[in-house]
């Protein structure tokens, strides 16, 4: 089971290298997986939508074929005949800009959409235009979106303002053009076009009236004309004019939406005829869909809807901030892969009714001259002897694909960019928590020895149970610690031991050498017996030495410290060792008490070093010089000889253990090792102290100095 | 005086114990030495000798002095016992012995110490008046029972006293109001202390058993740089 239990803690262990490639993983999968998505959606809709016209483009030819005579009712018709049906009405209407008295008429009617010539208009408009016909009169509806109306100014605007262009082939084939100016409800105004092509003295004043209503998303004008003014043909061209002002240059412009038709300046024939290839045609008629029949010769012999979808916006990459610039820049290349963006829609488009013409059923795709993209179906219709009698064309835009391909692609680099922020942030604290681990570590590693190379602890306490490199690492070294502090252990108990085991033969000699002494003996084997004796003697005193050494750190710790005052202290100790050695300790300090949180004996032992070392190496009649200052809450015991310098080769091993500089030979009953200045250096690190050392001007001494923290002065 | 004592010396190193033997046979005393522990228990199972001197490490065993003294001390309550050891610091903190431990001696130890420390033990065990005399020293609130090894300080007992301590607040109350030097107090730790800082830490401990006890306790005053005084 334990062996189960580690194998599968070992399969999971994620390390830092696994950590960091599942990262980059999930980061480049979130916007790729959200591409492939959107791509496959997108084909599955074109194929969707493809199938779809070609089901109505099926419709259509099965509902026109065989029908000769529908089909060559209509090929006089202008090609734009449709645009400008006149329909019968059941009442008439008042003329009041109400039009809900024009009853299911209003069904008939058609929308229209300014065209995009490069105007960039805050309100592009669009309108909805019906003619009927009822006793004398021609009337006409037309509803408006505008919500930015531009009323007309005679000083201002002379051009630049809102309007409803009608005009007409009179019975003296004379144009006449009217303007019904655009202003606040109520009747209209109505006056002749001063543009030129215009009729003199023509009467229409009193027989054209028009009337505006106000609606919630513009306007909308009813007006009526006297069928009488018409000419034979009964020719008409109707548009809005619409000023807007232009938000890139404030001024005030100008754009038309027309009902132009084929004949000559634009002007269309009212079709009378009730046109039932229209009706035909408009049952298949669909909000986005325009569906168009020609004969064998192309001409376009009716056409209903719209390829343009109300809703529908030419394909603009708008720039409405960084985040959408910078989503554009990322996917519009990959939209433009397969987007039909044929230069020349109307090529397109012969092309298309070209190949169909021959008996076949062909798709295309291309974007019509507004920019917005056209799926187009082409179906031929065959009569019983499988003649073409002509063709049904279905077009489609597919800016709403595009827009909600785009509007996904969005909400994808949306879905990318929060996550790639958050995997960053991850990222970030991942490899934050990461310096800050191995920051720990290494400022635990770097606190594992002192200044002198010793270690201080046993073991490492960070990382040491996490299951990554990093606690493998810790793992490691706390393996290579523990080894080490195993060894330090060994060397510092090795004056013990050696102590120890030393002391037994030692203790067989020194009882021989005093059983050997208690019988006769000559007096040059005596003197041999003297040596032997004095010898033990500094064996053990060495071996005291290097114990007490060794245990010195140890006892450290369990002193306790006490305030008191050092400076009674060291007085009182160099008052006893002037006298002890000659009057030659001079002492300088404070006459007040310092206090200070110390073990005094440790203190005593500390200057017993230091006077040792400075007897030691002082030259011979010269004095020592001990000083006690009190500074910024440091006390200083500086300690200082003549005699030779310190050589700069022993400066860094100077405080070590078992370091000794001294040249000439110690007296026989003492033993240098070394010690002393370890010793100092430990007792002033037990008291937070800071002890350094510098040779004296000229190199005629050496100055030792002790700052330890003072409690005050009193 | 001390002719025809019985030693007996449980010391394991033959050359240490051959010598021990010899100088205390040219002092007439009787001598029975053994090697190991097992060997002492036999050997000293009839016979009660007049003063044990032991080693404490025996072969490979770091304890069996302790140990052959406790079981001794079951069947000879209140033997004498002189424990020869570099292991003084473990005589301190064995405090459970401490109540029969007569005396120690830190190796190496010189044949002449040796023998006068035996003789000076074997005199105390006849209770010689001369060493009664001396065996209580009292000096204002402090009261040492020196034959007892114990510590009094107005009245209550200082716990855990230790050897060395004990021998040195006895050095230190002989002599009040004199500076007692390092060098002396450590001579009367028996060679227990070589060390200035060594007697200070003892002297350390001292005092703050006795402040415990009393928290106004400034008996022992510090002379710095040449030793202690206790102050009547």
């Amino acid at each position: 089971m334990g062996k189960v239990i580690a194998g599968v803690s070992k399969l999971l262990r994620i390390g830092l290298r696994s950590q960091i490639s599942l990262f980059v993983l999930v980061l480049l999968s979130i916007p790729y997986m959200g591409y492939r998505f959107v791509e496959e959606t997108r084909g599955f809709f074109r194929h969707s939508q493809v199938v779809a016209q070609e089901q109505i483009a099926q419709s259509v030819s099965n509902l026109f074929a065989g029908q000769h005579q529908l089909l060559k009712q209509i090929p006089e018709l202008s090609q734009r005949q449709a645009l400008l049906t006149k329909f019968q009405l059941d009442q008439q209407p008042k003329i009041d800009g109400n039009i809900q008295d024009w009853g299911a008429t209003l069904n008939f009617a058609s929308d229209y959409h300014a065209s995009d010539h490069g105007q960039t208009l805050a309100d592009p408009p669009s309108m909805t235009v019906v003619l009927a016909e009822y006793g004398p009169n021609l009337f006409g509806a037309i509803q408006v979106k505008d919500q930015h109306r531009v009323p007309h100014n005679k000083i201002n605007n002379k051009n630049a303002y809102d309007h409803i262009e009608l005009s007409y082939i009179n019975k003296s084939q004379q144009r006449v053009a009217l303007q019904l100016l655009v202003q606040d409800a109520g009747a209209m105004a109505v006056e002749i076009s001063d543009d030129g092509a215009t009729v003199s003295g023509a009467f229409f004043g009193p027989a054209v009236k028009a009337y505006l209503y106000d609606t919630a998303t513009g306007y909308q004008v009813e007006f009526v004309l006297p069928s009488a003014l018409l000419g034979p043909k009964q020719q008409i061209y109707l548009g809005l004019a619409d000023a807007d002002q232009n938000p890139q240059t404030d001024a005030i412009d100008l754009q038309r939406i027309i009902l132009d038709g084929p004949e000559k300046g634009g002007f269309s024939a009212l079709n009378t005829e009730s046109n039932l290839a229209m009706r035909l045609l408009s049952g298949h008629a669909n909000a986005g869909v325009e569906i168009a029949l020609y004969d064998r010769q192309l001409n376009r012999l009716a056409k209903v809807g719209s390829s343009i979808a109300m809703h529908d916006q030419p394909w603009q990459w708008s720039i409405d901030g960084v985040f959408e610039g910078l989503v554009d820049l990322a996917f519009t290349q990959l939209l433009q892969l397969d987007d039909p963006h044929t230069k020349d829609p109307n090529r397109a488009q012969a092309a298309l009714l070209n190949l169909a013409v021959s008996g076949v059923t062909v798709t295309n795709q291309w974007a019509s001259q507004t920019s917005l993209p056209i799926q187009a179906t082409a179906k031929p219709i065959f009569d019983s002897q499988g003649n073409v009698l002509g063709l049904v064309l279905v077009q489609q835009s597919t800016a709403q694909l595009l827009a909600w391909q785009r509007q996904a692609m969005q909400n994808i680099a949306s879905l990318s960019l929060g996550s790639m922020l958050l995997i960053l942030l991850l990222l970030f604290l991942v490899f934050w928590r990461l310096a800050y681990r191995i920051r720990r570590l290494g400022q635990e590693a770097k606190q594992l020895v002192d200044p002198q190379g010793r270690l201080q602890t046993d073991a490492i306490v960070h990382e040491i149970n996490q299951t990554d490199e990093l606690g493998d690492l810790a793992r490691s070294l706390n393996q290579v610690v523990a080894q080490l502090h195993q060894h330090q252990a060994f060397l510092s108990q090795m004056p013990r031991t050696l102590s120890h085991e030393i002391n037994n033969p030692l203790n067989a000699i020194a009882t021989s050498l005093g059983n050997m002494a208690q019988v006769p003996l000559s007096d040059e084997v005596k003197a041999y017996l003297a040596m032997a004796q004095r010898g033990i003697h500094r064996i053990d005193g060495i071996l005291s030495k290097l114990a007490d050494a060794a245990n010195l750190e140890q006892a450290l710790t369990q002193d306790i410290k006490e305030s008191f005052d050092v400076a009674h202290l060291v007085w009182s100790y160099c008052a006893y060792q002037d006298q002890i050695d000659g009057g030659l300790v001079d002492y300088k300090g404070p006459t007040k008490a310092v206090m200070i949180n110390a073990v005094d004996y440790r203190i005593e032992q500390l200057l017993d070093k230091l006077l040792d070392n400075a007897r030691d190496f002082r030259h011979p009649t010269t004095h020592t010089l001990v000083e006690l200052r009190v500074s910024l809450g440091w006390i200083e015991i500086k300690v200082s000889n003549f005699g030779p310098p310190i050589d700069a080769s022993y400066q860094r091993q100077l405080f070590n253990s078992m370091v000794s500089h001294r040249t000439k030979a110690s007296p026989a009953d003492e033993s240098h090792f070394g010690l002393g200045l370890y010793v100092v250096r430990s007792i002033v690190r037990y008291h937070q102290g800071q002890i350094r050392h510098h040779n004296l001007a000229n190199d005629s001494g050496v100055c030792f100095t002790i700052r330890l923290p003072a409690l005050g002065l009193s | 005086m001390t002719a025809n004592a019985l030693v007996a010396i449980v010391e394991d190193d033959t050359d240490q114990r051959v010598n021990y033997c010899t100088a205390l046979e040219k002092r007439f005393i009787k001598v029975q030495s053994f090697a190991t522990k097992q060997a002492a228990l036999d050997g000293l199972s009839l016979t009660r000798p007049d003063l044990l001197v032991l080693d404490i490490i025996l072969d490979q065993e770091y304890d069996a002095g302790f140990d052959l003294y406790s079981q001794l001390c079951r069947q000879y309550p209140d033997l004498p016992v002189l424990f020869l050891t570099e292991r003084v610091g473990d005589i301190d903190t064995v405090s459970g012995l401490r109540m029969g431990a007569w005396d120690y001696q830190p190796k190496p130890i010189s044949i002449d110490y040796f023998v006068a420390k035996v003789e000076s033990l074997l005199r105390l065990t006849k209770n010689n008046p001369k060493f009664e005399a001396e065996k209580v020293v009292t000096r204002g609130q402090l009261r040492i029972d020196i034959n007892r090894h114990t510590v009094h300080w107005g009245g209550q007992r200082v716990a855990d006293i230790t050897v060395t301590e004990f021998k040195l607040l006895e050095a230190l109350s002989k002599h009040p109001n004199t500076i007692n030097t390092y060098q002396g107090l450590a001579a009367a730790t028996l060679g227990g202390v070589v060390a200035n800082n060594t007697v200070s830490t003892h002297i350390s401990n001292i005092k703050r058993k006795l402040l415990r006890l009393d928290p106004t306790f400034a008996a022992i005053r510090a002379e710095y740089g040449q030793g202690y005084r206790w102050r009547e």
